[in-house]
């Protein structure tokens, strides 16, 4: 009999506890995930730098945050910011929100609507002195 | 003190190394990604001049980007200014010029010869970039794509299991030798066992792994899902996209004077600019124009903008132009877009005219060169070959990566005016010609080989009878021939059913 023995049951012990944080270890890495926190990206035209920051990457309605410098990187001064959602390859414009001026080249829209998983768009458009600058931002939205 | 004489060590010992000998000569999965991409060849119809511009596929960043530009005969000489701007998206905060900013620039000369003429660029970061080709009036923005090195989540499986099981196998060796507990080197074992087990299933799951959808082909591209397309991957999506309508804008018409005509392109379904053409076929738009006496146009225009495309012509004579634009859409599917309205053009000064009316089959001279236009069983509803026979030897150089092109359109009635019968006939076609090669189209020379032909055949199944006018073109010697023909199409056998 070999089960009693108090030395056999040290020497399984560790590997079993090795092998359940292996485990652990591997369905944290592995376990399917949407971004929970905020997403900004970055781009621009040759005329601005434009910082997109969407406060709540997931279906339902949400924040979204604009900030805008020119190409020395001083805040841009706009006469409007309009964030424009779609989803191009399923044919789907959700309503254009308008974002609202919160200091020098910021701008904040308090609820951009995505009604669905899948692979957006947030095109940005900056209403300046000498006209419209557009800025494409694809995101894709998993929960 | 107690030494260890069971002989369970030296059987522990053939184990390992025997196992370890079975690894000996393993590969790891051969990578699905990498800096791959081809050369991309774009016909460009900027201002007078019809260029073809190639850009070289991209080995690695930071690094060099050749972009070649062909001109044809009559292109006028010139300097033509590039540019390389990044215009994707990221999540990433780089240390680099920010998107939409010139990261390179550089000059080409076009001589008086048609031919190559290149230069080379620099690009610093992988995802969707723009080439401006200005020539001082107009630019045309390219959009590319910089590929970076991917690495699928089975191969990384694959490379992290065996790179542990090495791991393992080197510690349960020394467990084996130096410790004093067995368990040790059985646990260590056991555990490369495992490593090699899931770096095993991880080569093999590597190669069957579909691949993530590609940006550029299938997603808006950004630098993000160029990088890590893996991580870009939704179940179930549909990647097609809406139909597209097209309005036409311009000036005044006058035949004889060179106009700018203005594509405004709309997502059928949201009504926004359309900004995710493909390359297809050479081109991001194949826009062909049918006159009021039946002279046609195939051009290239340029992107200028999101949606917004520009070509120059100079029509020839007054009335009616029909249009359409071939193009392909991110997702997938080449559609064929009518323009409602065509263009009209007014009278201009002497000497601007009509072109005569075509002859059918047969031998006819074009350009200086003889072409011979021969058919097979001209009857609606069955497959036609329709073959034309340019000059008397292997010359034709490969043009938009076809031997040859052939437009048709039809029936058109006696009586009306061929613009206006263009704009609503019921049938309009580009057939190619391809040659046939060793490997299939990645086989196809550029547009430099001057080997083929001097027959070029194109099967088509007319789906009516009646008069078409059809228009073959190949190049030869850095011209496009243009061959206009008028045929008739003889009933189905038996009827329609």
């Amino acid at each position: 009999m070999t089960t009693g023995e108090p030395g056999t049951r040290r020497s399984v012990a560790p590997a079993v506890v090795a092998l359940i944080v292996l485990a652990g270890v591997a369905l944290w890495l592995f376990w399917p995930r949407a971004a929970a926190g905020p997403v900004t990206l970055h781009g621009g035209t040759a005329g601005h730098r434009v910082e997109l920051t969407v406060h709540r990457p997931r279906t339902g309605a949400g924040p979204v945050t604009v900030r805008v410098t020119d190409v020395h990187g001083r805040p841009a001064g706009l006469r409007k910011v309009t964030v424009e959602p779609v989803m191009q390859s399923m044919g789907h414009a959700a309503p254009a929100a308008q974002a609202a001026g919160t200091g020098p080249g910021s701008y904040r829209a308090e609820s951009v609507s995505l009604f669905m998983r899948g692979y957006w768009e947030f095109t940005v458009v900056l209403q300046g002195a000498t006209g419209a600058d557009r800025v494409v931002f694809p995101l894709l939205i998993t929960g | 003190m107690r030494i260890q004489t069971s002989p369970i060590r030296p059987t522990l010992i053939l184990l390992i190394c025997l196992l370890a000998s079975s690894f000996t000569g393993v590969r790891t999965a051969s990578a699905d990604g990498g800096p791959g991409g081809s050369d991309l060849h774009i016909a460009q119809t900027l201002g007078d001049r019809e260029l073809t511009v190639v850009v070289r596929r991209v080995q690695g960043v930071p690094g060099p980007l050749r972009v070649d530009v062909v001109t044809h005969t009559g292109t006028p000489p010139g300097r033509l200014t590039l540019r390389a701007i990044p215009v994707g998206a990221t999540a990433r905060v780089e240390d680099l010029p920010p998107a939409g900013s010139t990261v390179s620039q550089g000059e080409l000369v076009l001589g008086a010869t048609a031919g190559y003429h290149g230069a080379t660029l620099r690009v610093d970061r992988p995802g969707p970039w723009e080439l401006v080709v200005d020539d001082g009036e107009q630019a045309a923005r390219i959009p590319f794509i910089v590929p970076a090195p991917v690495v699928s989540p089975p191969e990384f499986t694959a490379y992290a299991g065996f790179t542990a099981a090495g791991a393992l196998l080197l510690g349960a060796l020394g467990a084996a030798v130096w410790s004093r507990r067995r368990w040790t080197a059985l646990v260590l074992a056991g555990g490369m066992v495992a490593a090699a087990a899931v770096g095993s299933t991880g080569a093999l799951l590597s190669s069957v792994t579909p691949l993530p959808p590609q940006p550029g082909r299938e997603l808006d591209p950004t630098m993000d899902n160029v990088v890590d397309p893996y991580a870009w991957t939704v179940p179930a999506v549909e990647y097609s996209r809406p139909p597209v309508n097209v309005r036409l804008r311009h000036g005044r018409t006058d035949a004889g004077r060179p106009v700018d005509l203005d594509l405004l392109l709309s997502d059928g379904a949201t009504g926004r600019p359309v900004d995710d053409l493909l390359v297809h076929d050479a081109a991001l738009i194949h826009l062909v124009v049918v006159s009021p006496s039946g002279r046609l146009w195939h051009l290239h225009p340029i992107r200028v903008g999101a949606g917004h495309y520009r070509v120059r012509l100079t029509p020839a004579e007054k009335g009616r132009h029909a249009v359409t634009a071939e193009l392909a859409r991110r997702g997938g599917g080449v559609q064929l877009v009518r323009s409602p309205t065509g263009f009209d053009v007014d009278a201009g000064p002497p000497g601007t005219g009509a072109a005569p009316t075509p002859p059918g089959l047969g031998e006819r001279d074009v350009n200086g060169t003889r072409v011979t236009l021969g058919a097979t069983g001209l009857a609606a509803g069955t497959p036609t070959t329709v073959t034309a026979r340019i000059g008397d030897t292997a010359d034709l150089q490969p043009w938009l990566g076809m031997q040859g092109h052939l437009i048709v359109v039809g029936p058109l009635p006696d009586s009306d005016p061929v613009g206006d019968a263009a704009e609503r006939a019921p049938v309009w076609a580009h057939a190619h010609s391809m040659a046939v090669t060793a490997r299939g189209m990645a086989d196809l020379p550029d547009e430099t080989v001057a080997a083929f032909g001097p027959e070029v055949s194109f099967t088509f199944t007319f789906p009516m009878p009646g008069r078409y006018r059809v228009w073959v073109q190949a190049e030869r010697d850095y011209t496009v021939l243009t061959v206009p023909a008028l045929l008739t199409v003889e009933p189905e056998e038996g009827g329609t059913p």
